[in-house]
């Protein structure tokens, strides 16, 4: 008895440890962070003011936009469709249980852990100084992005077909070719067209902004109104945006969960045969008609390319030279960044953890306050925070204070939603298991649901920590906190051995951090 | 036919999975293998064809070695020897005639088996193992369609496609009900009876066991602790071979 009293106490004083822990972090990165109530409240008025504006768009203006937004659409696909080819190779040679050579796979996997840690922005900055400005920069970052989201996806379906199954061919007497052909490839083509909707959905948001730094799309014309004050042009482009990203992704769930449910069906065994055959034909020639359409987008002239080249050569040469001379900025950058991610992700949290209960809509209170919740959190979500970070220029002006509640929001935008999921999956269950109790909702939430996903809600918000992380890298390069100032400045004054540096600098705290992340989600 | 000599597998390196099994199976034997869980008996399944390999001891089929054999070699054993698994594996998102013929494969180059390539006596010999489990009229549906019995009837078909001359089983029936678990072993029955294919079968409910094998091996701890004829199994044997000790 006496140690159930002791459990409890003990209990009690760890869990307020924990809140007054979190509350004291909070207010050392809000200082950190340049966070300030009397300049937020000063700002309020100039926010509500555009978005006011924001409600009368300038039609005219949008017109004049399309032909931006239609560029930025064909960044998304095109990038797409070329990460997601030439990722599934790859998947091949470095997936753990189908590897011919446990070498190479391991030096790809290192080489493109390493590469997952530089930002599509970043990847566009660079491109923009060897490729010149315009969209093949553009297409060829996010297509390297594609290609790294891509191959993690398909080494994981790889990698998650059981053991036996790959024996079950095994068995038969198949060859290793063979087992690739039968267990690897037959769900290839459906997931490879989920796994391009996912990629899609990533890269139309990093399409917008690459016109930031002069790698094509709607972010070219966003990033002029905004330097010359037009805020009524800047609000029509959101809204042109917010509209387009909200359509790709219905399509995309659309897609993702209806089409690939049809298959054709047979009636014979001729049929059959013939469609097999068929198949040799038309499989090569889709992915020949692939390729030609992506290519026939990318603008470039062959003597620019090859220029290009030479250029991307001297460029990586002279990065490999690091120049540590910029070692005090890095520190002071990346702390910055860094402090601007920890509170990002645990602000979120703390409001996705209020917000996830009243959105899921077996807790939620009532119906109508889960549809609007959900209508809300999308909202949030849908906007690259670099795009916010804009936004909140208008009220607190530039600085890491914009950064980091621009970032707040979208974190608390996706992992509500990705929390509320949770609480629907695994709520039905649990809650009646305790409801049966004679509990009421909030008791049944509060003592069932809640422990039992909390671990999973630990982990969500740890892994939104490392998309903060590398978020909060470029919110420097429209001046809203963090080392990205640096970097995109050396970056443009082409000082690449100090690139080389400030990048090395960045991978290795991305990297330590998702070490120490993984860490702490498997404890 | 099957010959196993001083037989040790080890997946760690010090535990023994398989401690020093003999024994030897003749042509259209069939035999059952019972033993609690963690005994081995998968273990020993697998290394019939070397799905796992196995610390020393030789495996003879046909009184050739099979651990010594080079891949191509052993790639041709392995298509004699059909293997059906608990869990079924078959590939869920292809169709029924698609994974009934993955037992055609170790008769194919690697060329026209990567195009998908089978000809008319491959599809003659898929539909006829299709129609020996009952199931012609599922031929072009997804496998992830089918209930569990129905797909462990495919897999029983596609290791008919095989042409095999053993049939190894892992637990086939365990994850269906008594009707369906019935009809499966049922099916293994009449393979046994008309084309005279050796079968070694792993099942955990001793009943079944009794019910439908010739011969019993029963394992503890890696070992053997009896085999013989099913009818010679006393009660004392199994209340042994079931303790925890
Ligand atoms: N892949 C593996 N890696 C490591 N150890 C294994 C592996 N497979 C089996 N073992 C170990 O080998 C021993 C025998 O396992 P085996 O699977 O052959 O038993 P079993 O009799 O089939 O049991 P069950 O009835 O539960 O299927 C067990 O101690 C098990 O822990
Ligand atoms: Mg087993």
């Amino acid at each position: 008895m006496n140690s159930l009293k002791n459990y409890i106490a003990k209990n009690k004083i760890h869990k307020s440890l924990y809140f007054l822990g979190a509350i004291a972090i909070l207010i050392f990165l809000g200082f950190k962070v340049e966070f300030d109530f009397v300049k937020l409240h000063k700002g309020i008025p100039s926010m509500l003011n555009l978005f006011q504006r924001m409600l009368k768009p300038n039609i005219s203006y949008g017109v004049e936009a399309f032909d931006k937004l239609i560029e930025t659409i064909q960044i998304a696909i095109v990038s797409s469709i070329l990460g997601v080819l030439v990722a599934l190779p790859f998947s091949l040679l470095i997936a753990d249980n189908i590897a011919p050579n446990r070498y190479i796979s391991a030096i790809l996997s290192g080489v493109f852990s390493f590469l997952r840690t530089i930002p599509s922005l970043i990847w566009a900055a660079i491109l923009v100084s060897i490729f010149s400005v315009g969209k093949f920069s553009g297409i060829v970052a996010l297509t390297i992005i594609a290609f790294l989201i891509a191959l993690k996806l398909f080494r994981e379906y790889i990698e998650g077909i059981k053991e036996n199954q790959l024996n079950s061919i095994k068995s038969v007497g198949a060859n290793s070719t063979q087992v690739l052909r039968y267990c690897v490839l037959p769900h290839i083509l459906e997931l490879s067209i989920s796994i391009f909707f996912i990629v899609l959905e990533t890269n139309i948001r990093g399409a917008t902004i690459l016109g930031l730094v002069g790698a094509g799309g709607i972010g070219q014309i966003m990033w002029r109104d905004l330097n010359h004050l037009r805020y009524d042009n800047l609000s029509t482009l959101i809204l042109i945006l917010f509209f387009t990203i909200l359509i790709i992704d219905v399509l995309s769930l659309f897609v993702r969960k209806y089409l690939i449910k049809k298959a054709v069906r047979f009636k014979s065994i001729d049929n059959y045969k013939k469609f097999q055959l068929f198949k040799i034909f038309y499989i090569p020639i889709l992915v020949i008609i692939l390729f030609l359409f992506a290519f026939s987008s990318l603008n470039i002239t062959y003597d620019r390319f090859i220029l290009g080249l030479g250029q991307g050569k001297d460029v990586i040469s002279r990065m490999i030279r690091i120049d540590p001379s910029c070692f005090s900025k890095l520190i002071e950058g990346i702390l910055e960044s860094f402090f601007i991610a920890v509170f990002a992700t645990i602000v979120g949290g703390l409001f996705a953890l209020v917000l996830s209960y009243l959105t899921a809509y077996n807790t939620s209170p009532s119906k109508g306050v889960s549809i609007f919740l959900k209508g809300v959190i999308n909202i949030l979500r849908t906007f690259p925070p670099i795009v916010t970070a804009i936004i909140f220029f208008r009220g607190v002006g530039p600085g890491p204070m914009a950064g980091a509640m621009a970032l707040s929001i979208y974190t608390t935008g996706v992992l509500t939603k990705m929390y509320s999921e949770v609480l629907e999956n695994e709520g039905k269950n649990i809650q009646a298991s305790i409801t049966t109790t004679g509990a009421t909702n909030l008791q049944s939430y509060r003592h069932g649901l809640l422990p039992h996903t909390f671990p999973t809600f630990i982990r969500l918000a740890l892994y939104r920590l490392e998309s903060n992380i590398r978020n909060s890298t470029i919110l420097g390069v429209i001046g809203a906190g963090g080392i990205g100032t640096t970097l995109v400045m050396n970056i443009m004054w082409r000082n690449w051995e100090k690139v080389g540096f400030l990048l090395l600098g960045i991978s290795i705290m991305i990297i330590i951090i998702d070490k120490l992340s993984q860490m702490v989600s498997n404890y | 036919m099957l010959k196993i000599e001083d037989l040790t597998v080890s997946y760690d390196g010090k535990t023994l999975a398989i401690d020093n099994i003999n024994t030897e199976i003749k042509q259209g034997e069939f035999v059952g293998i019972i033993g609690s869980s963690g005994s081995g008996k998968s273990t020993l399944l697998k290394s019939i064809n070397l799905l796992v390999t196995p610390l020393s001891g030789k495996v003879y089929i046909d009184d050739v070695d099979i651990t010594k054999l080079n891949n191509s070699q052993l790639r041709n054993i392995r298509r004699q020897i059909g293997f059906i698994f608990q869990d079924y594996n078959l590939i869920e998102k292809s169709t029924v005639i698609d994974n009934v013929l993955i037992g055609r494969l170790g008769y194919k180059s690697s060329l026209k088996s990567f195009f998908g390539l089978f000809n008319d006596e491959d599809y003659e010999s898929a539909s006829n193992a299709l129609r020996q489990v009952g199931l012609s009229k599922k031929m072009f549906e997804r496998a992830e369609e089918l209930s569990g019995g129905q797909k462990q009837r495919v897999a029983i078909a596609k290791t008919l496609c095989q042409k095999p001359k053993i049939i190894l089983a892992d637990e086939p029936v365990s994850s269906l009900d008594i009707a369906t678990s019935q009809s499966i072993m049922d099916y293994f029955k009449v393979i046994n009876d008309e084309k005279n294919i050796t079968i070694m079968i792993n099942l955990h409910d001793v009943n079944l066991a009794k019910k439908y094998c010739h011969r019993i091996i029963a394992l503890k701890n890696g070992k053997i602790l009896y085999d013989g004829k099913v009818g010679d199994l006393r009660d004392e044997l199994l209340k042994e071979l079931y303790s925890q000790e």
